[in-house]
């Protein structure tokens, strides 16, 4: 590879933005095109919680610790306020059976560490008194946080340019230039711009773009709807999902009752950011009325004090979802030049920070700091006839009906 | 709990201004089932501005003179007696058309789901009994009319700074003048019929402030001779301000509201060729309440929300639902009526009204299809597509007279508030421009100017004609303002299954 | 003193009694919140979070400015809402 390659990032979300300051600050010829604006994808809609319980001990675990060493950090390096706060995460437990298998889940991730800690009632009452009493516990960890991510994308953004990096939005890619099995640009509606890497950083679009390029890759939108409260007296400390979800990954029984899970954060303004759905419907944005009724429903059983509230909008973003949870980050091997970073579902804004380093490592033939075997784009072909790991041409829905549960953020 | 309403009807008009209410009265009688939902607790819209006791006639309140009297029957709009005698025909106990108000449309949603918020007797759409409900309607009808724009400067937060049009209300619906002693600028039609409103009312009027020249509004004129009644009107309304001896500046504008809880003087200046003010030219009005609008926008967030299409254009009022000749909009079996399809007055929302009521009664089966090719239908039909253009040149008209210069949204004060749901000042939206933040969605990411409880149905058009006039950037560029349900702010209360769950005690018992 | 703002009229609804903050505040029947507020002499409404003074500006239920507490219930817009004998108004000034 050449000293100084030309990096051309499709799509101006957390992922691309986050990719582009990483590059840019270390003096690396950027550009990013994004097709609208930046922050107009998922990371301009969805909450912004910095979560480490959430995520399966593991390779994705390390990569939360160690995005959120660097969440301490960012607010120096980056213009604008973030908004990151450490607030520490509760993950509310309503059912026995969703005590016991949290217990469970608790323990494994003491064992590999992570500061966290099963409440009772009367300890969650304490630290959160707004909280419903049908509450019968919760998993408790100080270093659950949360970040305002439209700020984080802008501000990853106007640092990246700021060192020089080319930013364009209102500029879709519509091709991507491939010669002699290298890619060598892409074709945008403002002309063609010819680059040595063209990084995918498409969000829940990735599997769309990668087929410009003749590639498939699992990536698939994955709706959530979000319901915000006006801003209003603080009512909520934490950053609060319910364990309905993570139960029920560790007892399938409830995998059937559980339903998707709630979050709530409150942000520095005071508005209630309530979530979310979890629903395949291709690129559809929308928000539906039994998805918003849901959301608010659910959050008002656990937090008595919303009813004090009113809901001034709604709005939905598309996950990246991935068959396996993870994210898909790396070169193509099939073709020279092609590299992923898409595929973060719900946790793209909590490994922002990471996934940029360990890219512009990577791209910079530089050794990340955690290996990216794990996120391989080639950890499906071996799969390639699963009917799980095919989506479905016309409606960009996976091809099987049985998804797999995957994680909540 | 019984439930005196259908959920299911042939036809829901949303909206009971003169259009909604000109729609439902040409559907009734027909044998359908038709639904007129309005929030607001007086149905008429914003133009049938009537008196609460039923038997007051139209305009309301006793003239203070004779001659007063003889002006105001010149200059009496014919709509105040149409739409009046609308208003009564429609709400008749035997038209046939259920009445649901307040009622507050919070979205529509596929199939024609209407999703509302109504509260029978608590005299507010989300009153202690409001509850939400769902209607299902094969054909909609969204008449949500318009709202007033405005060119923000320093003090227009402080209590006593209102709309032209909240004054109006206060005057007209309650006979209540909105201070001891108001001040009016801005560049509306509705200035002069505030004055106008107020004087007939004893109420004291201490200046009129007019943004345009002189000049200006006279290279108007010949423009109005088309539109001959309205200048009449005009010309009363301006006698009457003579005769007070009521100061109106031309080429002014408000540079400042003064005061500490509550507005107690207003800051007049004169108003330079690119919308400076000029210094040295400032005066000072001792006033406790300052009434202030630019023009109208239509109303256009449920239509968004639904899907519909929107253009553009300034003759229009700015951004506004896209309909054919017959008001159809881009969504099946949805119409659009009255200023929500642009800015063009009350008869225009009549007229209108007419031809969505047709053109549904056809759509509906109700015309024989021989009859909707010829005789009478066709031409009265005709008629009506003639009357309607003429309202849309006169409201082209209306929204050039009320346009201020566009330079002048790009000179509003650094600390100016411009969102006021947000506190979002002109410094961070000029920063926000200079970062490259030139489009609706992104500059409301940026600043978060638009994401209060209005949902920038006041800040949306002013920040609009600021990176307008900061970059060039044409407004379709910069998009129109996004919406989705619910429009309008929805209490959680009310989603909470039942006020008896033993889930509500811990936080409600905290809550108050 | 509050100048009288209610314009001598012969048309107006009958004549209740409301209480804003708890003291009581004559209204008619018909009225709006706002309007009732605005002859009482009452424009401050509301705080907003940084502590600036708000009152009503729209006066048709697009602004959110004029929140007020009814009988309890946060949050109502005074310019949507008609008064009713009784009611219990509650600004945040
Ligand atoms: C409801 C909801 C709640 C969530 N909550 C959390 C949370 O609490 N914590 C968390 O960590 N994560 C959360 N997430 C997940 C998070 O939002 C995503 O993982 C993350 O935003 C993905 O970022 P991205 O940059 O990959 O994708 P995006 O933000 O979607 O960016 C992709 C960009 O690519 C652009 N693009 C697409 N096609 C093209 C093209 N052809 N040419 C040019 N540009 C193109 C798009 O316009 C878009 O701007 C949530 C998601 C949702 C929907
Ligand atoms: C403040 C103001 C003052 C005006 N004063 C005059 C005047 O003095 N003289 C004059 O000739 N013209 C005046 N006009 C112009 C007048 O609006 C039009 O001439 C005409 O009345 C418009 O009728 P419409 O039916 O299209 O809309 P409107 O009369 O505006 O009616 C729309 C109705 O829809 C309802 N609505 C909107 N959204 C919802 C929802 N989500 N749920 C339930 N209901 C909803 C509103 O409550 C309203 O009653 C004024 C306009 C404004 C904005
Ligand atoms: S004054 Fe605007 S909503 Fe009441």
């Amino acid at each position: 590879m050449r000293s100084s390659p030309h990096i051309l990032i499709i799509g101006g979300g957390v992922i691309g933005t986050s990719i582009a300051c990483h590059l840019a600050v270390q003096g690396t010829q950027v550009t990013l095109v994004e097709a609208k604006d930046l922050a107009s994808g998922s990371s301009g809609a969805c909450d912004g919680l910095v979560f480490l319980q959430s995520k399966k001990p593991g390779v994705h675990l390390q990569m939360a610790m160690e995005s959120l060493k660097r969440f301490r950090k960012l607010q120096k390096q980056l213009p604008v306020p973030v908004e990151f706060i450490q607030t520490g995460g509760l993950v509310t437990i309503e059912t026995h059976e969703e005590y016991r298998a949290m217990k469970k889940y608790v323990q494994d991730q003491q064992a590999i560490g992570l500061d966290v800690q099963l409440l009772d009632r009367k300890q969650v009452l304490q630290r959160e008194p707004g909280l419903s009493r049908r509450i019968i516990g919760a998993a408790y960890s100080p270093l659950d946080a949360r970040v305002n991510p439209i700020s984080l994308t802008l501000g990853f953004a106007l640092a990246a340019r700021k060192n020089h990096a080319w930013i364009l939005t209102r500029t879709p890619v519509t091709e991507i230039l491939v010669k002699n099995n290298r890619v060598t640009g892409v074709v945008t509606s403002r002309g063609t711009i010819l680059a040595d890497l063209v990084v995918n950083a498409a969000g829940a679009a990735a599997g769309k773009v990668s087929r410009m390029a003749g590639i498939q890759m699992p990536v698939m939108p994955r709706r959530g709807q979000i319901a915000v409260t006006h801003a209003g007296p603080p009512v909520l400390h934490h950053c609060l999902i319910s364990a309905g979800y993570i139960a029920a990954k560790y007892n399938p029984d409830l995998a059937r009752t559980a339903g998707q899970g709630i979050s709530m954060e409150q942000t520095e303004n005071g508005n209630l950011l309530l979530g979310s759905t979890r629903e395949f419907v291709g690129f559809d944005t929308g928000n539906t009325l039994p998805g918003i009724r849901k959301i608010i429903t659910e959050a008002a059983a656990r937090l008595p004090a919303l009813a004090a509230f009113q809901i001034i909008r709604t709005f939905a973003g598309l996950r990246p979802y991935t068959p396996d949870g993870l994210p898909i980050l790396g070169p193509v091997s099939k073709l020279d030049g092609f590299v992923m970073a898409a595929g973060h579902e719900g946790d793209g804004i909590a490994l922002s920070t990471i996934t940029g380093e360990l890219m512009a490592d990577s791209l910079l033939d530089r050794k990340p700091a955690i290996s990216l075997d794990d996120f391989s784009p080639e950890r499906f072909d071996s799969l390639a006839t699963d009917p799980m790991l095919q989506t479905d041409p016309e409606t960009w829905r996976p091809a099987a009906q049985a998804v797999p549960q995957g994680r909540i953020r | 709990m019984a439930d005196p309403y259908r959920n299911t009807y042939h036809v829901a008009v949303i909206g009971a201004g003169i259009g909604g209410l000109s729609a439902a009265h040409t559907l009734a009688g027909h044998g359908f089932n038709i639904v007129l939902i309005d929030e607001n607790p007086h149905m008429g819209g914003q133009f049938l501005r009537r008196p609460f006791r039923p038997h007051n006639s139209d305009t309301g309140g006793t003239a203070s003179g004779s001659r007063s009297r003889l002006l105001d029957r010149i200059h009496q709009d014919p709509m105040v007696p149409a739409g009046t005698w609308l208003a009564e025909a429609v709400t008749a106990p035997g038209a046939g058309v259920d009445i649901l108000h307040p009622a507050q449309v919070l979205g529509i949603f596929p199939d024609r789901r209407i999703w509302i918020m109504a509260s029978p007797t608590a005299g507010t759409a989300a009153g202690q009994d409001a509850r939400l409900m769902e209607i299902k309607a094969e054909i909609l009808v969204l008449a949500t009319g318009a709202r007033e724009q405005y060119l923000p400067f320093k003090g227009w937060t402080l209590p006593g700074v209102m709309s032209l049009g909240a004054a109006q209300i206060l005057v007209k619906s309650h006979q209540v003048l909105p201070g001891a002693c108001t001040a009016i600028a801005g560049t509306s039609p509705l200035m002069m019929a505030l004055a106008n409103d107020l004087l007939k009312h004893r109420g004291h009027v201490a200046a009129l402030a007019d943004s345009h020249s002189m000049r200006w509004k006279m290279g108007q004129l010949p423009f109005f001779i088309r539109h001959f009644p309205k200048l009449i009107q005009g010309a009363c309304y301006a006698a009457r301000l003579f005769r007070h001896r009521i100061p109106v500046l031309h080429g002014h504008s408000v540079q400042e509201a003064q005061g500490q809880e509550r507005v107690s003087g207003a800051v007049f200046a004169r108003t330079g060729p690119d919308g400076c003010l000029l210094p040295g030219t400032d005066r000072f009005w001792k006033v406790d309440s300052l009434a202030v609008g630019h023009g109208f926008v239509p109303n256009i967030e449920l239509p968004v929300q639904a899907g519909c299409r929107v253009t553009y254009d300034p003759a229009l009022g700015g951004w506004a639902a896209a309909v054919t000749v017959n008001m159809e909009t881009s969504v099946n079996g949805i119409y659009a009526v009255g200023e929500t399809t642009g800015i063009g007055g009350a008869e225009q929302s009549w007229i209108q009204g007419k031809i969505t009521g047709m053109s549904i009664l056809e759509q509906l089966g109700c015309i024989h299809p021989l009859q909707s090719r010829w005789g009478r239908f066709v031409k009265t039909r005709h008629q009506l597509y003639h009357r309607a253009d003429e309202c849309r040149s006169y409201g082209a008209l209306l929204n050039r007279v009320c346009r201020v210069p566009a330079a002048a949204y790009g000179r509003i004060p650094d600390d100016t508030v411009i969102c006021r749901c947000e506190n979002i000042t002109m410094q961070t939206i000029k920063q926000a421009v200079q970062n490259g933040f030139t489009s609706w969605s992104s500059i409301k990411k940026a600043t978060r100017c638009g994401m209060g409880r209005c949902q920038a149905r006041i800040c949306g058009p002013i920040i609009q004609k600021i990176i307008q006039a900061l970059t060039g950037t044409e407004p379709q560029i910069i998009g129109p303002p996004v919406s989705r349900g619910p429009v309008k702010n929805l209490p959680v209360r009310l989603l909470i299954p039942s006020a008896g769950n033993p889930e509500n005690p811990p936080g409600q018992e905290k809550g108050q | 003193m509050t100048p009288q703002l209610r314009i001598p009229s012969t048309a107006r609804g009958k004549q209740i009694t409301i209480t804003v903050n708890g003291i009581p505040v004559t209204a008619h029947e018909g009225e709006t919140v706002h309007a009732a507020l605005t002859a009482a002499g009452i424009y401050l409404l509301r705080q907003t979070l940084s502590g600036e003074a708000r009152g009503a500006f729209c006066g048709m239920g697009l602004c959110y400015e004029c929140l007020v507490t009814v009988n309890h219930i946060p949050d109502q817009r005074a310019c949507m809402t008609v008064v009713q004998d009784g009611m219990k108004i509650r600004t945040h000034g």
